[in-house]
């Protein structure tokens, strides 16, 4: 009973001091100071598990073919290599001014799991963005094989030069048809 | 509301997601095309080309199919992940087709200088 009575009162006075702190203004809201490291892990692990739920399912199709990384190097190179990087290039205005910093998809080591899992984490994140955070959803205007090709170009890409990146970038015409 | 007034309203939000769509065809992206640099390829082992590599298999396609050398006419329409590397005229029309390529682009290449040259290559870009 003496529980029940102590919540009832901390309960309150926690959501009432959690509304005052939201309305005061308080918080700093510009991309130039860092979340509290309590803040960013709650944000990161939020991300991360809604997006391990949301994804489990999708069925990944084969996407080691010549053909998808020469429609998905094109794309890349038009809408992510601005904000995500590409080989030769560690950081350019996108990324130093972003916050959350966008990762670079050019590096190695950038897994965060198993092939499979980061495979369909990357298709889901293409697909539906992440609010707040910069990166757009490109399912409503990309259809899902334009999105597996991203996807398998993305796959690639950390072990790319920077003269195989710009071979397998440039739309010059010759890139297979998106179907 | 008067019908007009009423149809403009409607139609609106259909005209943003006809030129939202149209944005991303990759027709649209096309308009700054650029032809893609194979003169690299020129200093690689022809017999050591891996053509099973999706990567190696891309970059074949690619630059075939934007290279104007006569002798790389007969390779355009060959499928890169059946090429025998090892044998000796695959590897013979391979190494001529290359060479070719490495000519056109050296013969290129003082018009393209005189354009300009990447700022890119010291590893910072600028966005503005």
């Amino acid at each position: 009973m003496k529980i029940v009575k102590i919540l009832g009162i901390a309960i309150p006075l926690a959501a009432s001091a959690t509304a005052a702190f939201v309305w005061s203004g308080l918080y700093p809201m510009g991309a130039d100071v860092p979340h509290a490291k309590v803040t960013f892990w709650l944000l990161e692990t939020l991300r991360e598990r809604s997006i391990a739920r949301a994804s489990r399912d999708i069925v990944v199709p084969s996407i080691e073919s010549s053909d998808m990384l020469l429609g998905g190097g094109a794309d890349y190179n038009d809408m992510c290599a601005g904000c995500h990087l590409r080989p030769g290039v560690s950081q350019n205005d996108f990324t130093i001014g972003l916050y959350p910093k966008p990762p670079n998809l050019a590096m190695p080591g950038r897994e965060h799991g198993e092939a499979d899992f980061e495979t369909r984490r990357d298709f889901w994140i293409i697909k539906h963005g992440i609010k707040a955070s910069g990166m757009p959803a490109w399912g409503p205007t990309h259809d899902d094989d334009r999105i597996w090709a991203m996807v398998a170009f993305l796959r690639k890409l950390p072990e790319l030069s920077e003269e195989q990146y710009q071979v397998l970038t440039a739309r010059d015409g010759s890139e297979p048809a998106h179907h | 509301m008067k019908k007009s007034e009423c149809l403009i309203w409607m139609s609106l939000p259909l005209l943003l997601i006809t030129l939202s769509a149209e944005a991303h065809d990759p027709k649209e992206h096309k308009k700054n095309a650029e032809a893609p640099n194979c003169a690299f390829m020129h200093e690689m082992d022809i017999a050591k080309m891996d053509m099973k590599d999706p990567v190696m298999q891309a970059m074949m396609k690619k630059c075939l199919a934007a290279a104007k050398a006569p002798s790389c006419e007969a390779m355009k329409h060959m499928d890169p992940a059946k090429m025998d590397m090892k044998d000796p005229a695959t590897k013979s029309t391979m190494k001529q087709c290359m060479q070719e390529m490495q000519d056109r682009h050296n013969e290129d290449e003082p018009k393209q200088s005189s354009h300009g040259h990447d700022n890119s290559k010291d590893g910072h870009q600028h966005n503005h």
